[in-house]
């Protein structure tokens, strides 16, 4: 069965809401999904994979959605509940290993 | 701390001018090498394997696994009497629990299209150059840096599949360029370059992919990277497979054993593109430990490579090759260790590469003349436009046994041409007659207790050219040969900012840049500036936040490495052999253990 994509086609890079350097509570806001900022020297881009269903997400490995800054607002989401995991890479594209998953909840 | 705040201001100075160091024809966009998209994290697993499993279970396990997918092997030694085999499955990774707990060990080999390999990573349809598949000709987009050319016919090519470009030799008369030639003794020695027969030799090839088909044009990417394809007589053609290569595939955490294994090569990619091994041992190779056949985008990062099967005296026993780019372009071959190997990092046929921070040393050589020292970065076929920079080894050959070599460049390398033992070819940088348009920039050359004279070249006297830091242009060892001395391979050469040890100084002369080479000059750079890196625009990926970077050049002082004034620091794959344990010689090698485990983002919320 082909999994149902509940978002617009196209998710946008995420406002510039949340800039920080360290851990930001709550999510910096009820649709923003936030993390510490990598600063390994070699860091270039965040990646950011999602689902609907726990370690299930809509992008392969190395296709996750590009994120300059360490936030990602989803509030263009249809309602529900997603499963979150980020990793970061360096210019080339080289991918760390994810973050532990978190399951939001699009209000 | 004094150290690191010194390198940290001079760090401060290093500026991005590349542009203006080396004219556009003699480079090309290098940060293209290597797999496209960077390499992925795969942790969803297919299947677990272990040590009880057969070979043909293991196969089939790989065979069943959906793309983007982990087949996990345990912990434990594997018993292998055939070869692992990846045909045509995509966007797979084989995993090891780690390199020294997943031991595989061969004593037999695939076929792998006729050439023998123990891990076989191939296209579902193979094609070389005695069997092209499909030819036809290349009718128009020839110029250096073109993205779309024309065929005549693009019946049964794939998105997604190898276009190979190439054409038809020079004649035996010295165009004094980029000369083209394979004839034995004339040329090259025993020109055995890979080399297609269409109406004539034709061993100037570049290798791309297809990304796109239009009517009868076709998008490939990289671009041309040779300067001098044209219409005419050496009439241009592409051949290709039927059907896509094989991309996407990993080789990750495991000992590759092949002492007792068959086949010309551990591992083998055929036909393939973005596809990578990394925190491997491969030990014992065979002749060749990584042969990339025809492929665009192999990564080799983050590995240990250590002597070849057999026994050091035997003659069988003593050439080995770590990686061996065959009809290859954009590899990368970055920050691993070669030990015990001749040619750690070797070109026969390819444009593009990039091997970098790599750390090589005993380059070992007992083939009928042991004298003979053996360079780190070789290139021994038509090869062009390779970028080696950091590295630590031996030093660049560019020989003329197989053809000629073009636009090479080496950058912030430090490389000591020496090995005790040996007294032959004990040059850091010997570039043989015929080779030509090489860029020599900001290097740190020469052993300061070895080598008594800058350079060597035909005309001057000979007698210390094996204890040369340069040997340009010479159609033998440091002299006559069957090949005729060139002038123009030292013409030619831009040199600019390479420290070495017999003037104890670098140089930034402009006698020593080619100004007024009338196919490809260069200009005088305007300041004495060198870029970090002609690679990457920020530190290398598991360099290590404390290690300095670039740690190598005439910009750096208080590098830890001895007799060079401080212009060079180790780099991490030299601190990894330095610093970690070892098993009757052998490195206890792990990627994560030497270069520090990737932390991914924390506290997500």
């Amino acid at each position: 069965m082909a999994r149902v994509i509940p978002v617009r086609p196209s998710v946008p890079f995420p406002k510039a809401t949340v800039a920080g350097t360290g851990t930001v509570s709550a999510g910096g806001g009820a649709n923003t999904l936030a993390w510490d900022a990598v600063t390994d020297p070699s860091f270039d881009k965040y990646r950011v994979y999602f689902g609907t269903a726990p370690d299930t997400y809509n992008q392969n490995p190395g296709e996750g959605i590009v994120v300059a800054t360490n936030s990602y607002d989803f509030s263009a989401f249809a309602p529900g509940t997603y499963y979150f995991r980020i990793a970061w890479a360096d210019e080339f594209g080289n991918e760390s290993p994810y973050s532990s998953e978190i399951q939001r909840t699009r209000s | 701390m004094k150290k690191l705040l010194l390198f940290a201001m001079l760090a401060l100075t290093v500026q991005p001018c590349l542009s203006q160091i080396i004219a556009n024809d003699r480079k090309i966009d290098w940060s293209k090498a290597g797999v496209k998209g960077g390499v992925p994290n795969r942790t969803k697993i297919c299947s677990n394997v272990t040590a009880a499993n057969t070979l043909a279970q293991i196969n089939s396990a790989i065979a069943a696994c959906p793309a983007h997918q982990v087949v996990q092997f345990a912990a434990g030694t594997y018993t292998l009497a055939g070869g692992i085999v990846i045909n045509g499955k995509s966007n797979i990774t084989i995993r090891g629990a780690g390199p020294l707990l997943t031991i595989l060990n061969f004593s037999s080999s695939n076929s792998c299209n006729g050439l023998g390999a123990s891990i076989c990573v191939r296209a579902a349809t193979l094609n070389d150059l005695d069997s092209p598949g499909n030819t036809t000709n290349w009718t128009a987009g020839y110029a250096k840096g073109t993205t779309v050319i024309t065929l005549q016919s693009v019946t049964n090519l794939s998105v997604g599949g190898l276009l190979m470009l190439d054409r038809i030799n020079d004649s035996t008369t010295d165009n004094n360029a980029i000369w083209i030639c394979r004839v034995a003794n004339t040329c090259c020695l025993d020109c055995a370059t890979p080399s297609r027969n269409s109406g004539g030799l034709r061993s100037q090839v570049q290798i791309t992919r297809v990304t796109a088909i239009n009517g009868l044009n076709v998008t490939i990417e990289p671009g041309i990277i040779w300067p001098n394809f044209a219409s005419g007589t050496t009439d241009p053609e592409a051949w290709y497979a039927s059907g896509a290569a094989i991309k996407g595939v990993g080789i990750e955490g495991f000992t590759i054993n092949t002492e007792s294994a068959t086949g010309g090569s551990s591992v083998m990619f055929a036909n393939a593109t973005d596809s990578w091994m990394r925190n491997n041992r491969i030990l014992h190779l065979t002749e060749k430990g990584v042969w990339k056949y025809q492929t665009v985008g192999i990564d080799i990062s983050f590995n240990y490579f250590f002597d070849k099967q057999g026994s050091d005296a035997s003659q069988e026993g003593s050439e080995s090759y770590g990686t061996n780019d065959y009809l290859a372009s954009m590899s990368l071959t970055y920050q691993n260790i070669f030990h015990h190997i001749t040619s750690p990092i070797q070109c026969e046929s390819g444009t593009g590469s990039v091997d970098a921070y790599n750390y090589s040393f005993d380059d070992f050589y007992n083939l009928s003349s042991p004298e003979w020292a053996q360079a780190s970065s070789y290139t021994h076929g038509t090869c062009a436009y390779l970028l080696h920079e950091g590295n630590i080894g031996f030093g660049m050959i560019q020989d003329i046994v197989h053809a000629q070599n073009f636009f090479h460049t080496a950058f912030r390398n430090r490389w000591d041409g020496f090995e005790t033992g040996k007294s032959l070819q004990t040059v850091p940088i010997h570039i043989y007659a015929a080779n030509r348009y090489s860029n020599i920039i900001g290097n740190v050359l020469g052993n300061n207790t070895y080598h008594i004279q800058y350079e060597s070249f035909p005309g001057t006297p000979g007698g210390s050219c094996d204890q040369a830091i340069y040997a340009i242009g010479f159609g033998g060892n440091c002299g006559n040969g069957s090949i005729a001395n060139k002038a123009n391979t030292r013409t030619s050469l831009l040199r600019w900012g390479n420290y070495d040890t017999v003037n104890d100084a670098s140089r930034f002369l402009a006698a020593e840049v080619p100004t007024t080479d009338p196919n490809y000059p260069n200009s005088t750079p305007p300041n004495n500036n060198l870029p970090a890196s002609l690679w990457t625009t920020k530190k290398p990926f598991r360099y290590g936040n404390s290690n300095p970077w670039p740690g190598i050049g005439p910009d750096i002082a208080g590098g830890d490495l001895t007799s060079v004034n401080g212009h060079a620091f180790s780099n991490p794959a030299k601190l990894c052999w330095d610093n970690t344990s070892k098993t009757s010689g052998v490195l206890d090698f792990d990627a994560n253990t030497c270069y520090g485990a990737v932390t991914p983002p924390g506290n997500v919320n």
